[in-house]
């Protein structure tokens, strides 16, 4: 009974002084470590006003804070949606060739003054396949075209 | 007499039938000037001619033959036949959002620089452009 006795005594005592451990304030202060205690699940969902659950109410607005700020650095910087520039390996000499193919058929719409479903479709296709620059340089050719009327519209719908 | 009722009835089904659709409705068309383009969309898809259109496009590519790239393209023309086009490569993310937004109850203002790239897309989202 004695022995029974004693091993309840250790066993209250070295989870009295885990629990007091894992209470103790977290070293690391950074904001989402000072949202996050350790917590019983019944606990986990409760506003945390004594440190044994998680603090929902600071975590969600630290989260809300690093996610707004994330989504202004990636929208006022300047640059494009489509432009998120991922290292592109130099050019094989096999998509060189597609290119200039693609840009000739591009040119040859564009000299061809005529504007039909069949060049609206190739030129979306061939646009793909050429480098940033030429694309950007053969829409705007295009673009120009049609405005000024170089280039006759003949497409069912809108030409782009 | 029963006859008659049936086409009693079918004539009140005919006139009320407006009012099945009652509510502040865009009366106006598209309208198209040298650097830029407005109207509504459905107006212009229901309108009698048969020139009136305006719309976006969003273009987009993964880096599999090229980098990313994207760019924004809106076209309109106006009842009497005339056009405006433009488009914009590399287009900013307001930009590309503003077209991705554009659906049959919107009215579109479109406004492009000199060498035609679109600058400026403005989309209304609103019952009454249905």
């Amino acid at each position: 009974m004695i022995k029974v006795t004693c091993a309840a005594v250790v066993a209250l005592t070295i989870g009295a002084g885990l629990g007091w451990t894992l209470h103790s304030p977290d070293p690391i202060a950074t904001p989402v470590a000072a949202a996050i205690r350790f917590a019983s699940p019944t606990t986990a969902a409760t506003p945390a006003t004594s440190g044994t659950a998680i603090d929902v109410g600071l975590l969600r607005s630290v989260m809300r804070e690093e996610l707004a700020a994330a989504l202004a650095n990636q929208r006022n910087d300047g640059t494009s949606v489509g432009s998120a520039q991922k290292t592109v390996p130099p050019a094989s000499p096999e998509l060189v060739a597609q290119r200039q193919e693609a840009m000739r058929e591009i040119e040859s719409m564009v000299n061809g003054a005529e504007w039909g479903n069949e060049q609206r479709l190739g030129f979306q296709q061939k646009l793909a396949l050429l480098a940033p620059d030429d694309a950007q340089r053969m829409l705007q050719q295009v673009v120009t075209g049609l405005n000024q009327g170089t280039i006759r519209v003949t497409t069912d719908g809108p030409p782009l | 007499m029963k006859k008659l009722a049936i086409a009693m009835s079918l004539a009140a089904g005919l006139v009320l039938q407006p009012i099945a659709f009652a509510g502040t409705a865009s009366v106006y068309g598209v309208s198209v000037s040298q650097y830029g383009a407005n109207g509504p969309v459905k107006a212009a898809r229901n309108s009698s001619n048969n020139q009136e259109f305006i719309g976006c496009a969003v273009y987009g590519t993964v880096p599999t033959q090229s980098s990313y790239t994207t760019y924004v393209a809106c076209s309109a023309r106006d009842a009497s036949g005339r056009s405006f086009y433009c488009a914009t490569y590399g287009a900013a993310y307001q930009l590309v959002q503003a077209a991705l937004a554009v659906s049959e109850s919107s009215a579109i203002i479109i406004n492009a620089d000199s060498s035609y790239h679109c600058t400026y897309i403005y989309v209304s989202n609103y019952s009454l452009n249905l």
